[in-house]
């Protein structure tokens, strides 16, 4: 199902790319300013997921598919370089929004403020397994009104 | 690929281990490990990671071979490693396995870390979420 254009922002400093995805996801009820003055930068998304509030929470959903993951709406990856070197890979944050109709998954990255389609195996090879996700409670609260 | 015998041995302290990363990963075949709530040991006060639905008070490491060696990362910040974050290598598994063990039931000077970091921020975010 193709969703509504999201906004996209492009990151205003080389390690913000959560706090910006942060923005992304709440469409800018969060502001990546606010988000690096509380949480600083680089940033750990726990605090990330606990300054967005109780509907947030940070998940490895170790077991899930893609299109799980995609089920409570949009939602933040860490990206991981895959690169052979043998020094810590540099990890990126992305929003994920859903699974277009070409299968893809429709993403929104802050480095240079782009949208584009990831083919979700290309997408498993470089996601650490770590997300920042809309809590189930939220989502059956909302299928109630 | 990490043979199944330790990933039995972490499994068997109580520790909760994901499926392996899969092949063309950076961290291909190698596993992110979390210590549930409910298992005593080391941990972050007020510290919440979910994994397959399971909580998690502490953060995760994540167990690969990069070839050479056995490779412990304990990265939460993004991009670049931040307080507390620290990666260990060992030439076998069973030192890797061990250390995992050690940071999350024995010494507890690097959990000692990540939470001094987590608490002095999440001071800020509660404030933050007062004024809202």
């Amino acid at each position: 199902m193709q969703g509504p254009k999201r906004q996209v922002t492009r990151q205003i400093d080389e390690l913000s790319s959560l706090p910006a995805a942060g923005q992304m996801l709440t469409e800018g009820q969060h502001s990546e300013d606010n988000l690096i003055d509380i949480a600083g930068m680089p940033c750990d998304p726990v605090l990330i997921a606990q300054a967005l509030g109780p509907d947030w929470t940070l998940k490895a959903p170790g077991t899930g598919s893609v299109e799980d993951n995609c089920k409570a709406g949009p939602w933040i990856a860490e990206m991981i370089e895959n690169n052979p070197a043998n020094f810590p890979h540099r990890r990126h944050a992305v929003v994920v929004d859903e699974i277009a109709l070409s299968g893809n998954l429709m993403v929104r990255d802050s480095w240079e403020g782009t949208t584009y389609e990831m083919h979700p195996a290309v997408f498993m090879a470089v996601w650490s397994g770590r997300g920042i996700f809309r809590n189930r409670k939220h989502l059956d609260l909302e299928s109630l009104l | 690929m990490i043979d199944d015998l330790y990933l039995q041995a972490m499994r068997n302290c109580g520790l909760h281990v994901c499926k392996p990363f899969p092949e063309g990963h950076a961290w291909a075949h190698g596993v992110r490990v979390g210590k549930p709530k409910t298992l005593a040991g080391n941990k972050i006060f007020n510290y919440e990671i979910w994994f397959d639905g399971v909580a998690m008070d502490a953060p995760s490491v994540v167990l690969y071979f990069n070839g050479k060696k056995w490779i412990i990362a304990a990265q939460d910040y993004i991009p670049t490693p931040g307080p507390g974050d620290f990666y260990a290598q060992w030439d076998f598994p069973e030192e890797a396995v061990n250390d995992i063990w050690d940071f999350y039931f024995g010494n507890p000077a690097r959990m000692a870390k990540k939470a001094t970091a987590y608490l002095g921020t999440i001071k800020r975010v509660a404030e933050y979420r007062s004024y809202l």
